[in-house]
């Protein structure tokens, strides 16, 4: 017991220590800060020499020379971007006036620089940590959520130290989290808050009286898109609602489309409604053929990113007959991204999409911007791309009881689950390293079996799902008329899921009974090895009762 | 109310031993391929071991339990000395599991006939 107490006194010790050293290393940075801005508050606008030159990083032109940004941005490729609000997309950059060393003036909103409210940021809940005491000054600390995202904030710091507030864009690199707290080893109920990770972004941005004062261009180059509003001038009068919308809304600005062009594409995606509808339109407003071109090749990429539900992976379901297999789609149950993965920007304007469409359902969704490894290569980017779509879909479940898209990214998931599972067990017992009882079917099969048994429910908790009720797995489905039940693998909604290695058919006793229960399923998907060949894996419809 | 999602822990002796096929299939690196978990690493996975025997300790008993985790402290250096898979480390490694798996499918049997014992009560 007296052990126990020990390492207890000597867990908080340690937990002070560290308080301590963190509090230590605040007091340092505003230090830091505070002697950068005491002589120059605006020292973030100053030229500084491009990276690459002998001086590169260094300040410029300084003295009562200076004081002036360069001119001259880097050559980037032309940006057709929609028809600016002279107000808001002022055309060159800041004029620091000449003043004397140690004094420079507040730059006010200068043609290369926009000047937004600060009404339309909105005061987010995050709130950061900042432990001071004593006679230091407590800072004030307002984070804003920047519209359009849900990662990318306005923090404004103000030390009460005469010299106003300091204002920097910073992205969330990792949520705040909740975990236990353990004690011996043990975790308790106790939670404690980690604070958010931060990235300061590289965009001189200051406040004044009301408003907000940054370079668009800078903002959008070093968050790594537009921001309809923020950084371009104008925002689509029909607002996107789907991770889709939002791409095609995104590719659509990045051509020079019109706000109308915008609107009746998102209109034509949402309504479902012919390629030729949109065309005739847009010929009809004397949009030449290479645009028009453009425009469709971007509608008919957003089309091949919408969410898929189980009739996109079997589309044969809706005319097949009762008690019969229905096929998968051509290329079978798997996801390509296409084009959307070929570059970082484009994943990022998707991914975007789908965690505002996340966000707009569940605000208080745990959810992740991407690292660079999420966005390195095609394949890193697919799996990002996987992850975040599988959430969606988790939400709308958990928001709304609607299991339409978890059922397909179940499907989809298994699917590559399975091929997975088949190949290590492959790999396994041709090397001999697999425990082997009757035939190398039998330890093939069960070793594959208990893999995707394994992962399943590590694929749901992941995405806070819960198993019982309407997403299960390995659990008893019940018939009560004859006091049986059957264990399918794994059950979404309406749908009983199996994977197997060996076929089975709508007359198998086992697919009967799982039809028999009493949850009364209208599909039973059976799970197998692509690596078996073409239409490995099928639907089975609901016999007639 | 925040919705984080939950790490996976094991938390039946099936679930264990579905848990240990993995660790044979995916060992010496545990990566997973579908991009679905990119968590996965040796230290998450024997993580996700050891909770989860620590949540069956009571079903597992005490002798076997700590048996068990000597075990997996073995396997891990095994594994650690292998991640080509190409010295057979990883094999020896491999064949640990497959004796913690016996230990597991031993409290397995025991505990079935308990229930049905229960049953025929």
């Amino acid at each position: 017991m007296r052990r126990e107490t020990d390492e207890v006194v000597r867990g908080f010790l340690a937990l002070n220590a560290l308080l301590r050293e963190e509090l230590r290393d605040i007091r340092r940075l505003f230090a830091a800060r505070a002697s950068e801005t005491k002589y120059n508050p605006n020292w973030r606008l100053q030229p500084r020499a491009p990276v690459g030159t002998p001086k590169g990083g260094q300040w410029i032109n300084g003295g009562k020379q200076a004081q002036q940004r360069p001119a001259a941005r880097p050559p980037q490729p032309p940006r057709p971007a929609p028809a600016p609000t002279p107000s808001r997309v002022p055309t060159h950059r800041p004029q620091i006036a000449p003043s004397r060393p140690g004094h420079i003036a507040r730059p006010g909103p200068t043609p290369d620089t926009t000047s937004l409210p600060l009404r339309l940021f909105r005061v987010s809940p995050l709130t950061l940590a900042l432990p001071l005491s004593g006679d230091t000054p407590r800072p004030t600390v307002t984070t804003r959520l920047v519209n359009g995202t849900i990662d990318l904030l306005l923090v404004e710091i103000d030390n009460h130290d005469g010299r106003g507030a300091h204002a920097s864009f910073q992205r969330i690199v990792r949520p705040a989290l909740r975990t236990p707290i353990t004690i011996l080893g043990q975790e308790t109920l106790f939670r404690d808050t980690a604070p958010a990770e931060l990235e300061r972004l590289d965009v001189g941005v200051t406040i004044s009286g009301g408003d907000v004062v940054f370079d668009p261009r800078d903002l959008a180059s070093a968050y790594g898109r537009d921001l309809p509003g923020i950084t371009t001038a104008e925002t689509p009068v029909i607002a996107p609602q789907t991770a889709e919308e939002h791409l095609l809304a995104h590719n659509l600005r990045n051509l020079g489309a019109d706000t109308w062009t915008i609107n009746a594409a998102i209109q034509n995606l949402r309504n479902e409604q012919s390629d030729e509808a949109l065309a005739t339109a847009l010929r009809r407003r004397g949009v030449s053929d290479a645009n028009l071109r453009r425009i469709m090749d971007a509608l008919r990429l957003a089309r091949a990113s919408h969410a898929p539900t189980i009739l996109d992976l079997f589309p044969e379901i809706a005319s097949a007959r009762p008690g019969t297999i229905v096929n998968a789609r051509q290329g079978g149950i798997q996801r390509s991204w296409g084009e959307v993965v070929e570059s970082r920007y484009s994943t990022r304007a998707l991914a975007d999409g789908i965690l505002l469409e996340i966000y707009s359902i569940d605000p208080n969704y745990a959810i992740e911007a991407p690292t660079d490894a999420d966005l390195a290569t095609p394949d890193t980017r697919s799996a990002y791309l996987n992850r975040l779509s599988a959430m969606r879909a988790a939400v709308h479940f958990r928001e709304y009881g609607d299991v339409t898209l978890l059922q397909a990214e179940t499907a989809l998931f298994l699917q590559a689950r399975v091929d997975q599972a088949y190949a290590e067990a492959e790999r396994l017992y041709g090397a001999r390293r697999l425990r082997v009882r009757l035939s190398r079917g039998e330890a093939v099969g069960n070793s594959m079996d208990r893999q995707v048994h394994r992962a399943l429910p590590e694929f749901y908790a992941n995405l806070g799902v819960d198993l019982g009720g309407q997403v299960r797995v390995n659990q008893r489905e019940y018939n009560r008329s004859d006091e049986t039940y059957r264990i399918p693998d794994a059950r979404v909604g309406p749908t009983h899921i199996d994977w197997t290695i060996r076929r089975k058919g709508p007359r198998n006793k086992q697919i009967v009974g799982f039809f028999m229960s009493d949850s009364a399923p209208t599909l039973v998907l059976i799970f197998r090895p692509s690596q078996l060949g073409d239409n490995s894996s099928y639907a089975i419809t609901r016999p007639r009762d | 109310m925040s919705t984080a999602p939950a790490r996976y822990v094991p938390a039946t002796i099936s679930e264990l031993l579905d848990h240990l096929e993995l660790m044979l299939t995916m060992s010496p690196t545990f990566k997973d391929r579908t991009g679905y978990f990119p968590k996965h690493s040796p230290d998450y996975i024997f993580g996700q071991l050891y909770d989860g025997l620590l949540l069956s300790k009571s079903d597992i008993g005490d002798v076997r339990y700590e048996a068990i985790v000597v075990l997996a402290g073995e396997a891990r250096v095994l594994f650690d000395a292998d991640p080509q898979d190409d010295n057979g480390q990883a094999h020896e490694g491999r064949k640990i599991i497959l004796k913690m798996e016996d230990i597991l499918n031993e409290v397995f049997r025991e505990h079935e006939k308990r229930r049905d014992r229960k049953r025929r009560d």
